[in-house]
């Protein structure tokens, strides 16, 4: 079920109310069921596939910890090492059947077809499982935590399987860690009405950020987008900027919604985005946006290659690979591999080129720690940033195309006045509450990039205040936001990755 | 997190509470305002309820044909006679039997009377808008359950649901919001004011008689059956229409009117075929807004007769003077005010 629907407004509370009610002893079996039952909203079937991975990962950690007991050194570790390539092997190959076979087949038929060979590789049809890269991930870790000793090895099949499956982050993040959620199972949480209270306004926040902005954003992206051939430059430039827009809510919103629906429970979910568009640099921006996937390949991924420890060559190298592997991981296409090369080329020439860059600044007298300067660097980062998103938006070709009559290559003029507003589906009631909304959000993060939490504030105010911006919320959600009948609730951006 | 005092806790709950039910209000608020653009100013169906409970002499039921050709206000000026107009456009047997029987949960009329027109319609309702504008005036309760499930048999729950929760379907109106959807016009007790006039001819009655729909037939007897048990007399009457698209559409229509005639007579049942037996009342050439509707010079003067036929027949005496009936004379004050600014201000051409 999908955090913007009916269902999940009864489900939330529902849950909640008896998950505080029961004994503690069974809250984690309650949690597990509740895990399931939200999950198999979307297909039933596919359960099975995650309690699979569920079954594999949980033996992977049980065989890791039994190793421990062989005596032979070299054994041990070669067993050990088994165990771990064992685990990774089946679920990604269970990744790959599901997420990559059709794209790797067309690939194959392709490259076939250019080497002059014409081959029929059967296709298959099969569904994407919601939340499969994004769960897959998360209890690949827990098998290379216990690896690397950072973890114990969970005994209890349905406390490790509510690790896997737990709902608020089960379908979009954010992936957590099991050092992080593992042990958080068995702590006793009671209710408390501050925590509840923050979890609800952040949620809030979630809501307000999915149905109206990213909703809102959606709806003039894709006037723009779904015919760009019909569109000025100018229309595609603005659609463009209101893309890395319309990304951040809605990701945003859905890691929001889980953070605030497991903290209203008790849990304490990793922050997912730390205020992505105020970094100074490409690789500040991957440590501000989906900070949970960006640290799960720093730490499976990165450092296993060998991280920075190996020489520039190698480190370059290295940041190329996380980020192609990340573009794939996003969706099964060569546009987002595209999109994820630029984003490691970034980083990669940005290093490259770090001492022209210091020897400009130097001549020119630049002071680094002016604000001048940060906003300078901000906006270049967003600008590169943004160019990436054209290639996450639309394929290659189209991306091309695009960025041509952005460029200005285009016989048709790039700018015309008149008829922009229509051209992205919007009227100047829903232009105006757009751009409304957008300043509110970028109040939000302002205020978050600069330590003052929002919520701290709110909730220390006198009642009259705090009511009415809590009512506000709530019925600018309701009011303004898109969805009810005549509307199909737009899957979250990331659910079929 | 500490253990709370109780007078912390309470205060709490008590807070969490009020918060809750102040939320409740509003929602509620806002809801009315989305809903009521759905049945503009007049507030169809809805105003029903700002009547106070069983002081209702007589109910009209009918589609467009109904709400255009009878004025209750004029119905009280006349003869003190209380009226409501339970119409809604495009209104089917089915959509007048399930407004009737929410009309008798809180009124006790004397007589019932039914607009023949829509008749015509064999369906159980004319597509989602008309099923809206007649039945999301509806407050909640057993009849509306009754009509959603009967309505709507095959839909889902969340669809019944935008029925009982109206703002689901219309909170993407707040762009459309004018100042009407915040004042409505409960006085004009259902009924719409309308001063155009086109010029027609009266195309007469055809002699052959055309079927009425075994949906109608199957709803106009439990209409009857049921103001049997209510205790209210039950009348039929067939406003003046001519000819909108066709010869062969009016001359099916009408005809209906004389299958209806012969099947109410067996019943026993009042007729009222104004275009046949009171030809002089209505001038076809001031009395029409449109090609099918009367305008309200036309409706004043069927109101004249229609409310003499109803005191004549069922002896309604009217309640002129009694104190419990004030405001009906307060609100033919500002009907009188609205109809004054009505014909001042005429409705755009093909408004």
């Amino acid at each position: 079920m999908l955090f913007n629907s009916l269902e999940f407004l009864v489900f939330f509370p529902v849950v909640c109310l008896c998950y505080f009610i029961i004994p503690h002893k069974v809250r984690y079996l309650f949690l597990l069921v509740c895990s399931y039952f939200f999950y198999m909203c979307w297909n039933p079937e596919y359960a099975l596939l995650m309690l699979t991975s569920t079954a594999i990962t949980y033996a992977s950690g049980l065989l890791i910890d039994s190793a421990e007991k062989i005596p032979d050194e070299g054994r041990k570790v070669r067993r050990r090492k088994l165990y771990v390539a064992l685990s990774f092997i089946s679920n990604l190959s269970i990744l790959f059947f599901f997420k990559y076979y059709g794209f790797a087949a067309d690939t194959a038929s392709w490259l076939l077809g250019m080497a002059g060979i014409e081959a029929r590789i059967p296709a298959l049809d099969v569904v994407l499982p919601v939340g499969i890269s994004f769960y897959t991930f998360q209890a690949l870790s827990y098998t290379v935590d216990v690896y690397r000793g950072d973890i114990y090895a969970e005994r209890n099949f349905f406390k490790y399987a509510l690790f896997v499956s737990f709902f608020p982050q089960l379908v979009a993040g954010p992936i957590e860690r099991s050092k992080n959620l593992l042990i958080q199972i068995n702590e006793r949480h009671t209710f408390d009405f501050e925590r509840a209270r923050d979890g609800l306004l952040l949620m809030l926040y979630g809501f307000f950020q999915k149905v109206v902005l990213a909703e809102y954003l959606a709806i003039a992206v894709n006037s723009v987008y779904n015919t760009y051939t019909e569109r000025t430059g100018y229309q595609l430039l603005v659609a463009t900027v209101l893309f890395a827009f319309q990304i951040y809510c809605d990701f945003g919103s859905y890691s929001n919604i889980a953070v605030g629906a497991a903290k209203v429970m008790g849990f304490r979910l990793m922050e997912n985005f730390n205020t992505p568009y105020f970094a100074v640099s490409v690789a500040d921006f991957w440590r501000r946006w989906h900070i949970s996937l960006s640290t799960w390949f720093r730490d499976y991924l990165y450092i296993p290659l060998g991280g920075n420890r190996k020489g520039k060559v190698r480190k370059w190298f290295n940041l190329m690979v996380v980020f192609l592997v990340s573009g794939l991981w996003h969706g099964a296409n060569w546009h987002f591999v595209i999109w994820g090369g630029l984003n490691g080329a970034y980083q990669v020439i940005g290093e490259w080129l770090c001492p022209v860059r210091e020897k400009i600044m130097q001549v020119f007298g630049v002071n680094k720690k002016a604000d001048s300067h940060r906003i300078l660097r901000m906006l270049g980062t967003f600008i590169l940033v943004d160019f990436s998103w054209i290639f996450f938006r639309a394929s290659f070709l189209q991306g091309v195309d695009i960025i041509k009559k952005i460029a200005g290559f285009d016989t048709k003029a790039w700018f015309t006045w008149g008829g922009n507003l229509e051209a992205m589906g919007l009227t100047s009631a829903t232009a105006t509450l757009l751009l409304v909304s957008l300043l509110i959000a970028l109040f939000a993060d302002i205020c978050k990039y600069n330590g003052i939490s929002i919520i701290n504030w709110l909730t220390a105010q006198g009642l009259w205040l705090r009511w009415l911006v809590y009512f506000a919320g709530i019925f600018g959600v309701l009011i303004f936001g898109v969805y009810g009948p005549g509307y199909d609730a737009t899957q979250f951006i990331y659910f079929q990755f | 997190m500490g253990k709370k005092s109780p007078h912390i806790r309470l205060r709490r709950i008590l807070g969490t509470i009020a918060f809750l039910i102040t939320g409740i209000l509003i929602f509620a608020g806002i809801s009315e305002i989305m809903r009521r653009k759905t049945a503009e100013e007049v507030d169809m169906v809805h105003s029903f309820y700002e009547i106070e409970e069983d002081s209702l002499d007589v109910l009209f039921l009918g589609s467009s044909h109904l709400y255009y050709g009878v004025q209750p206000n004029e119905l009280w000026r006349e003869y003190g006679i209380t009226s409501y107009v339970m119409g809604s456009p495009e209104q089917t047997a089915a959509t007048s039997y399930f407004l009737l029987k929410e009309a008798f949960t809180r009124q006790q009329p004397k007589v019932v009377v039914m607009e023949s027109y829509y008749l015509w319609n064999k369906l159980m309702y004319n597509g989602e808008s008309r099923l809206r504008q007649a039945f999301d005036g509806m407050k909640f309760g057993p009849v509306k359950v009754e009509m959603i499930n009967e309505m709507l048999p095959d839909a889902g729950f969340k669809e019944k649901l935008t029925y009982y929760l109206p703002f689901l379907k219309y909170h993407s109106r707040w762009s459309e919001l004018e100042s009407y959807d915040f004042t409505t016009k409960p006085f004009l007790k259902g009924s719409r004011l309308d001063y155009t006039t086109v010029e027609l001819e009266d195309p007469g009655i055809p002699k052959k008689a055309a079927a009425i729909p075994d949906n109608s037939m199957e709803y106009l007897e439990k209409i009857i059956r049921l103001c049997e048990e209510n205790d209210a007399e039950f009348v039929m009457a067939a406003i003046p229409f001519g000819i909108e698209t066709d010869q062969k559409r009016y001359k099916r229509r009408q005809g209906l009117n004389l299958t209806l005639e012969e099947y109410l007579q067996a019943e026993g049942i009042p007729f009222l075929f104004y275009q046949r037996d009171y030809p002089d009342i209505i001038d076809f050439s001031t009395d029409f807004r449109d090609k099918t509707h009367l305008n309200t010079n036309g409706a004043v003067k069927l109101t004249h007769h229609l409310g003499g036929w109803l005191k004549e027949n069922y002896g309604l005496e009217g309640h002129k003077g009694e104190a419990a009936y004030e405001s009906w004379d307060s609100d033919l004050v500002l009907y009188d005010r609205e109809t004054e600014w009505v014909k001042e201000n005429p409705p755009e051409a093909g408004a």
